[in-house]
């Protein structure tokens, strides 16, 4: 039995979860107009198909359905998403760090939907690395609340801190970076930027290994934040009052 | 606070060392919209005889711009907006502690009262809905008592503060050993002058007209010399007085009626009471009410004269006036002992100063 | 120098206290001023009515070595006596009593008593001030200057 999709011949469900993730257009399409390309997937294995048939399409976005179809397919592949293919987990930090300050959104997704997650248990790093299981973990939840930010830490955690790039120049170390963006009219034109990717924050809490200081900055920036709000609808009022009486 | 300010904050907890700008930035928060309009209300603020503003403006002179960090400018500028914020007038407003036509505010009901955790406008306390009656009484009960405890703790003080002053005013200071001494100088003037004038035997040529010999040059220019300073001692004494008369009377009222200010104040809360309960019931919004039940009014005490014990007398013309007695007393003594030196150069030229 | 430059530069001295002194003591003031004058008519209304002149006789009579032992000395000292025991005693009612208006207290009404009270002041100034200063006329034979007819009137009242 064998079936031919964008003109490759495929025999089995592990050679079709390989190539899902790296064509979704195609494959997305496919799954869920070609009744041929299901009735395949049935008679390959009745057991998969059900698992198939749960996985609901229109609850999530494509790539998160075609990676979950991928892996429930193929559970031994290396970890590949949206065209993209790693050979190790740590390849995703390099690819974060060259790119900086940009922002990958797949990868982002890959995050924050909780597939990174889902493809370490299914590699049994939860028993083999519990460490890195863990910190994957904890960035997962954190990308819930902070995602530029936990996206850059998975960079930082998974590439280091040392030799990293930004906007395509090498600094040795996040000190040598705060110098950079301290000097000169760096600062100003850079100051929105880094703070909206929150690059400069994530490199500091994985230099320091610790997300002390990040909590005590943003206490500090939420008690003035709540004295502004606070004024600013006091003052709104005293304006109508004035308006008012004019 | 702009994102530069921000990531200068970040930056400042790994590296210290690395970030200066805290003091540029704290000094340029001085010239800042938001600190001007800080001191605006301020001085509104400090006019006010009220426990609360008085805290506003110890807490605005105790801002320290002399930050020694990025989050010490953070919090200094935050504290700027509470404070700001703090200072509108119905933040800190007393319904017992205003004088007549001194507050913008038109009602007490546009004043914050504590409900349910959070400030509002006892109006709108009146309107709101999903509370029961005697919650909202609670509440007025609540907030009265806050307004009943500061003007105790006002009282307090006022009182601590003339038993201070009481006690200093008894002790010998500059002050008084000056006016001691002023009084009996002008005894002596003019006993000196009496004596040159009548018992002396100059008198004829004193009374023969004025400038037409030495001695009634000499005793002419030394009458004219004390009425002067006499006239600047009556003037800047009488002035003084009438300066002090407030705080001598409020001094007096509150260690003799102390006891009837705190019962008025005790009269006033019920009758506030008893009004915004009134005002709940009926579902009437307040209006044009501010000064119904100012505890106190200048009429029978008024505590903002006690000012003048602290920061001493604040008055122009005064002030120019004592500076010149005092200079002029000095003048008067140095005139005064030429006129006696005069007096004993004649008495020793002529063998007796006595016909 | 004569009696009336003394006049003139005493009641300016006096006239200061009339301008800068507040409500409350002026009141004060004035109290004693009238009580005091009030007294000393009271004296001479019960001497004339009475027909005898007891205590003036009595008191020009006095054969006593002392400065003061004329009429005129005894008016004056009588007259200030009254005035101090007067003021003394209006500053102790008010005091004991400090139930009534703040002295900072300053409505518009007061302001016109004020000013009238003032003017008060003045007049009583005045009349104090003609009742001692002729005085040093009599004792210390001074000239009495451009003013001889005013004290001269003064004094035929008094005498």
């Amino acid at each position: 039995m064998s079936i031919t999709i964008d003109n490759k011949m495929y025999l089995d469900l592990f050679q079709l979860g390989k190539d899902i993730s790296l064509k979704p257009k195609v494959f997305f399409n496919e799954l869920q107009n070609n009744k041929e390309l299901i009735r395949f997937i049935s008679t390959c294995d009745q057991k998969k198909y059900e698992e198939f048939l749960k996985i609901d399409p229109n609850k999530e976005t494509p790539d998160e359905y075609l990676f979950r179809v991928s892996y429930l397919f193929n559970p031994h592949q290396t970890l590949k998403y949206h065209t993209y293919e790693f050979a190790d987990v740590k390849d995703i930090g390099r690819v974060i760090v060259k790119f900086a300050p940009k922002v990958d959104v797949y990868i982002k997704d890959l995050l924050e939907k909780s597939l990174l997650l889902q493809f370490i248990t299914m590699k049994e790093y939860d028993k083999t690395q519990p460490e890195f299981y863990d910190k994957i973990l904890e960035l997962t939840n954190m990308s819930k609340t902070h995602p530029n930010i936990a996206y850059f830490r998975l960079g930082f955690f998974l590439y280091g801190t040392n030799n990293i790039s930004y906007d395509g120049k090498i600094f040795k170390n996040y000190k040598d970076f705060a110098r950079f963006i301290l000097a000169g009219t760096e600062l100003k034109s850079r100051a929105a930027e880094v703070e909206k990717s929150g690059y400069l924050i994530a490199l500091q809490i994985e230099t320091s290994k610790s997300p002390n200081v990040y909590k005590r900055y943003a206490h500090t920036l939420k008690i003035f934040q709540d004295k502004r709000k606070r004024y600013e609808i006091e003052q709104k009022h005293a304006n109508e009052k004035h308006k008012v009486k004019k | 606070m702009n994102s530069e300010e921000r990531l200068l904050l970040y930056i400042s907890y790994s590296f210290p060392e690395l970030v200066n700008e805290q003091y540029k930035l704290a000094s340029a928060l001085k010239g800042s919209d938001i600190y001007f309009y800080l001191t605006q209300n301020i001085k509104k603020c400090a006019e006010f005889e009220n426990a609360r503003s008085k805290k506003l403006v110890s807490y605005y002179e105790g801002l320290n711009f002399n930050v020694k960090s990025m989050e010490e400018y953070v919090l200094l500028y935050s504290r700027i907006y509470f404070l700001c914020t703090q200072t509108h007038e119905r933040y800190y407003i007393n319904p017992l502690a205003i004088k007549e036509g001194q507050c913008s505010l038109k009602s007490i009901g546009e004043i914050l009262f504590k409900f349910d955790g959070a400030l509002v406008p006892f109006n709108t306390i009146i309107d709101r809905n999903g509370y029961s009656l005697a919650y909202k009484k609670l509440a007025v009960k609540e907030n009265v008592g806050i307004y009943k405890s500061e003007m105790y703790e006002l009282i307090d003080e006022k009182i601590k503060l003339i038993k201070d002053k009481k006690m200093t005013r008894r002790r010998l200071n500059l002050g008084n050993m000056l006016s001691i001494i002023e009084t009996v100088f002008i005894l002596v003037f003019i006993a000196l002058f009496i004596f040159a004038l009548c018992l002396t035997k100059l008198r004829d040529s004193i009374f023969a007209s004025p400038f037409s010999n030495i001695p009634s040059i000499m005793t002419f220019i030394y009458f004219i010399a004390m009425i002067i300073y006499i006239s600047l001692y009556v003037i800047v004494a009488t002035w003084h007085n009438r300066l002090y008369e407030p705080v001598f009377y409020t001094r007096r009222f509150m260690l003799i009626h102390k006891r009837a200010i705190y019962s008025l104040i005790d009269k006033k809360c019920l009758q506030l009471e008893k009004y915004l309960n009134n005002a709940l019931e009926t579902r009437k919004h307040l209006r044009k009410d501010i000064y119904l039940f100012a505890g106190y009014n200048e009429s029978v005490i008024d505590l903002s004269s006690l000012n003048i014990l602290q920061k001493g007398v604040d008055n122009r013309g005064y002030n120019f006036f004592s500076a010149v007695k005092n200079i002029s007393f000095g003048i008067m003594i140095l005139v005064a002992l030429a006129y006696g030196c005069y007096l004993i150069f004649l008495a020793f030229t002529q063998g007796s100063l006595f016909a | 120098m004569n009696v009336s430059i003394i006049f003139i530069a005493a009641l300016l001295c006096i006239v200061f206290y009339g301008l800068f002194a507040s409500y409350n003591r002026l009141i004060r003031t004035n109290i004693g001023f009238l009580v005091s004058f009030a007294s000393i008519i009271i004296f001479y209304a019960v001497e004339i009515l009475s027909g005898n002149r007891y205590f003036t006789s009595l008191i020009t009579d006095l054969y006593v070595v002392s400065p003061f032992a004329s009429l005129e000395s005894f008016i004056i000292l009588f007259y200030l006596a009254v005035f101090i025991l007067a003021y003394i005693v209006t500053r102790l009612i008010l005091h004991f009593c400090c139930v009534g208006k703040s002295p900072s207290y300053h409505p518009k009404h007061r302001k016109y008593i004020h000013i009238i009270n003032s003017l008060g002041f003045l007049a009583f100034a005045f009349g104090l001030t003609s009742l001692i200063v002729p005085y040093f006329h009599d004792y210390f034979n001074m000239p009495n200057g451009f003013m001889e007819s005013y004290f001269a009137l003064i004094y035929g009242w008094m005498l």
